[in-house]
């Protein structure tokens, strides 16, 4: 800080320390913590108080509907169709007084319910109030197939990042230690193209492989084993491989490069000193190479791993609703269609609980300190 | 002894379209602290590189005692490279970085323990052994390397520079502890440096390499008192370099007629009358005061006196030429300043050859010549 002030004067130093501030604040603390403060917040969909909201709900549209009824009528229209909402008279006739006096009866009936209703719901709303406002049963209260999607859904994320790790060591072995610099160019050059395409663009061109007219099948029909004709083509969208792939494929250079970068740091004479001393290819990696290349390594499983389960788009584009639902899926659903944010929250939570234990993991197996991945 | 010797046959390494190695034949005998000395840059590390199999020669043929190293990979030669910046495993600590060639051997823990134990006590690192390179001083990584190579008992020592990073009283006691190793093993040396000091102190023989060429192969007392060319001439101790033209050459002492005179020294072979030379002549060759019985008299005006503790440094002048002197402080007490100088120096002390590339070590002496000589280069 001292540092900066020396370097910067004060004016700019405070003016950037007071933006970073800010923007900290608004982007990153206070969503997370609105979203830890919902996810604490039970809300029991079945208890007595959102029964009541939701009777209260159907009485104040029968109440309405009487209402109307009482002014305009029965309702009758030009097709004779009976509109299915309206019970009682079905005819087009006006009403009679006793009908009226029905009606006005049902109506003030309705108001009674709604009126005890009201005090009840009042009464329920303050012993909630009273209540202490947190628990952490939106955590216990995952259901056993969400629990078996979060599973599933963190063991796809690891084969990701192991089928990830396993593809992009050689290739960042042969950029970084193996080839001259003008072959090092290329390979990036080819590494980096697909990716100046949008994120959701690469994901889509993945369909028009596993589409049913796509590549796989059309090479499959020229193969011989396939055909159009009779439809027997195979529907790649269920098989969970094709997640895999395109994850792999969407996150890979996410491992490539830390990886790499660590890599090329390591002195050739190394590799070098120990071929001298007669080690055979597998000991130079295992002793020289990868001890050297660990903190590379383990940002690039890391930040895969992150990446992959974490990933909304790919399942949701490639699976096209034929294979169950990854844990992303699940998260969406709880925000957007039930509506539900506080076990929305909690489902975050707890996956990102599990990214973090999946990053003290993985330091604890490389037996790197924070510090050496910062870098 | 466990040393072998190592043969090379016209040996040549390119790069491209540059050559840096040109055909060399060179012979190494079993046993022997050899030395290759040259500026860098000049194509003594592609030479080890050759010799440990990191890279096949252009031509040529490569053996190591009685067998031919053509397709022999480097991990299976009798050779162990000490790197010039040695390379240590840095995740590794002493003991196993000294052991790494048994592991690679497949030799059992305890085995390796013991065996590295002997070389940790040969080089001296006796408490050292859990500990990181990173956590040792110069020397010691230094003794670390040299015991990691010797651990896979190599019939062939390669040290590239090996001293290079260290300072200077560390270099020194380095050079006299790498003998010993050396004397104590039996392994045959092959020790690569640009310094000559180095060089000459440690070797029982020296090559001269020079822009890819060795040019000359001899014991240190010989590369020192009888240069064969221009090159090792100027690069190896200092040496006042005049130049003429040879007008006889008998018996195997030429005359050259210089911008001073006539001067005589010893030929070297094959030196034709009328031929651009040089003759070189030692500081310590040159006599002033007792000078006139020498075979060579230049008149020469003083410039500057330095003393410099164990001698004293002259330097004069001779028309255009400088030249420098190196006198004991006996002989020094018994210059007449006062009178008109001369060197002298004997015939047997200066050496005559063709005129040829000169070192350019940035401590020539005595040679106004050079700026024409390297504008022709
Ligand atoms: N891998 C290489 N590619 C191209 N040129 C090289 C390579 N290695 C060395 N050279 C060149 O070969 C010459 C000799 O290099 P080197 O053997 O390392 O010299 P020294 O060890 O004597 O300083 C130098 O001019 C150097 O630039
Ligand atoms: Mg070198």
């Amino acid at each position: 800080m001292k540092q900066l002030f020396e370097i910067y004067g004060w004016p700019l130093t405070t003016f950037f320390s007071a933006c970073v501030a800010l923007w900290l604040t608004i982007l990153i603390v206070t969503p997370q913590f609105f979203m830890i403060e919902l996810s604490l917040r039970f809300e029991d969909r079945g208890d007595r108080l959102t029964k009541i909201v939701n009777d209260l709900d159907v009485l104040y549209r029968d109440k309405g509907t009487k209402e109307y009824d009482l002014v305009n009528g029965p309702a009758c229209n030009t097709t004779g169709m009976v509109n299915p909402m309206m019970t009682g008279d079905s005819s087009c006739a006006q009403f009679g007084e006793e009908d009226k006096l029905r009606l006005e009866q049902q109506v003030r009936e309705l108001e009674d319910r709604i009126q005890s209703l009201l005090v009840e719901e009042q009464n329920l709303k303050e012993i909630k109030a009273q209540q202490f406002p947190y628990s952490v049963r939106n955590y216990t209260a995952m259901t056993g197939l969400h629990a078996w999607t979060l599973t599933k859904t963190v063991a796809f994320a690891l084969i990701v990042t192991l089928i990830a790790l396993a593809a992009c060591y050689p290739v960042a072995y042969a950029v970084a230690l193996r080839s001259g610099p003008v072959k090092t160019v290329i390979l990036f050059t080819a590494l980096f193209v697909p990716y100046a395409v949008n994120e959701l663009m690469r994901i889509y061109a993945w369909l028009t492989v596993f589409d049913l007219h796509g590549l796989l099948n059309t090479l499959l029909v020229i193969a011989g084993f396939a055909s159009f004709a009779s439809d027997e083509v195979i529907i790649w969208y269920r098989f969970p491989g094709t997640v895999l792939v395109v994850l792999v494929y969407t996150y890979i250079l996410f491992m490539v490069f830390p990886i790499y970068n660590t890599m090329a740091t390591l002195d050739p004479n190394q590799v070098e000193a120990a071929r001298d001393l007669g080690a055979k290819t597998w000991r130079i990696h295992w002793r020289v190479i990868i001890p050297h290349t660990k903190p590379g390594i383990a940002v690039g499983c890391i930040m895969t791993f992150m990446l992959a389960a974490g990933s909304f788009s790919v399942p949701y584009i490639i699976t096209r609703g034929l294979q169950p639902k990854w844990f992303t899926q699940l998260i969406y659903d709880k925000f957007y269609e039930s509506s539900n944010w506080n076990l929305g929250s909690a489902y975050s939570f707890t996956l990102l609980l599990i990214c973090i234990l999946f990053i003290f993991g993985v330091m604890a197996i490389f037996g790197v300190k924070l510090r050496q991945l910062a870098r | 002894m466990r040393g072998k010797e190592v043969v090379l046959e016209k040996v040549s390494a390119k790069f491209g379209d540059f050559t840096a190695v040109y055909p060399t034949d060179l012979v190494v005998n079993a046993g022997e602290f050899f030395s290759i000395l040259g500026p860098s840059g000049c194509g003594k590390t592609t030479m080890l590189r050759m010799i440990s199999g990191f890279l096949s020669p252009a031509g040529g043929s490569i053996r190591i005692g009685e067998d031919l190293m053509a397709g022999v990979r480097a991990n299976q030669r009798p050779t162990a490279l000490i790197f010039q910046n040695l390379a240590l495993f840095p995740y590794m600590s002493v003991w196993e970085n000294i052991a790494f060639g048994l592991e690679a051997r497949g030799v059992s823990k305890v085995e390796r323990r013991k065996r590295a134990q002997e070389l940790i006590d040969l080089v001296a690192l006796s408490g050292e052994e859990m500990k990181k390179p990173d956590e040792l001083s110069g020397g010691q990584r230094q003794r670390v390397a040299v015991a990691r190579a010797l651990a896979v008992e190599p019939a062939v020592l390669l040290l590239d520079e090996p001293l290079s990073a260290l300072d200077l009283k560390l270099r020194q006691h380095m050079r006299a502890e790498l003998r010993h190793i050396q004397r104590m093993t039996g392994v045959t040396f092959i020790y690569i440096t640009h310094d000559q000091g180095e060089a000459l102190t440690m070797s029982d023989r020296v090559a001269v390499m020079n822009r890819g060429l060795i040019e000359q192969v001899d014991t240190s007392d010989r590369i020192y008192d009888r240069p064969s060319t221009p090159f090792v001439a100027s690069f190896v101790g200092e040496n006042n370099i005049l130049r003429g033209r040879i007008t006889a050459v008998e018996d195997g002492v030429a005359t050259l007629e210089s911008e001073l005179g006539a001067l005589r020294g010893r030929a070297v072979a094959g030196l034709a009358v009328g031929v651009d030379a040089m003759l070189f002549v030692r500081p310590e060759a040159l006599r002033i005061g007792d000078e006139s019985q020498s075979d060579n008299r230049v008149a020469v005006k003083p410039v500057r006196r330095d003393m410099e503790g164990a001698y004293v440094n002259w330097v004069l002048s001779a028309g255009e030429q400088s030249i420098v002197a190196h006198m004991s402080k006996a002989a020094d007490a018994g210059i007449d300043h006062d009178r008109s100088m001369h060197v002298g120096f004997a015939a047997d002390d200066a050496i005559v050859m063709a005129a040829g590339e000169l070192a350019d070590t940035g401590r020539q002496l005595a040679d106004t010549g050079r700026q024409d000589d390297e504008a022709a280069v």
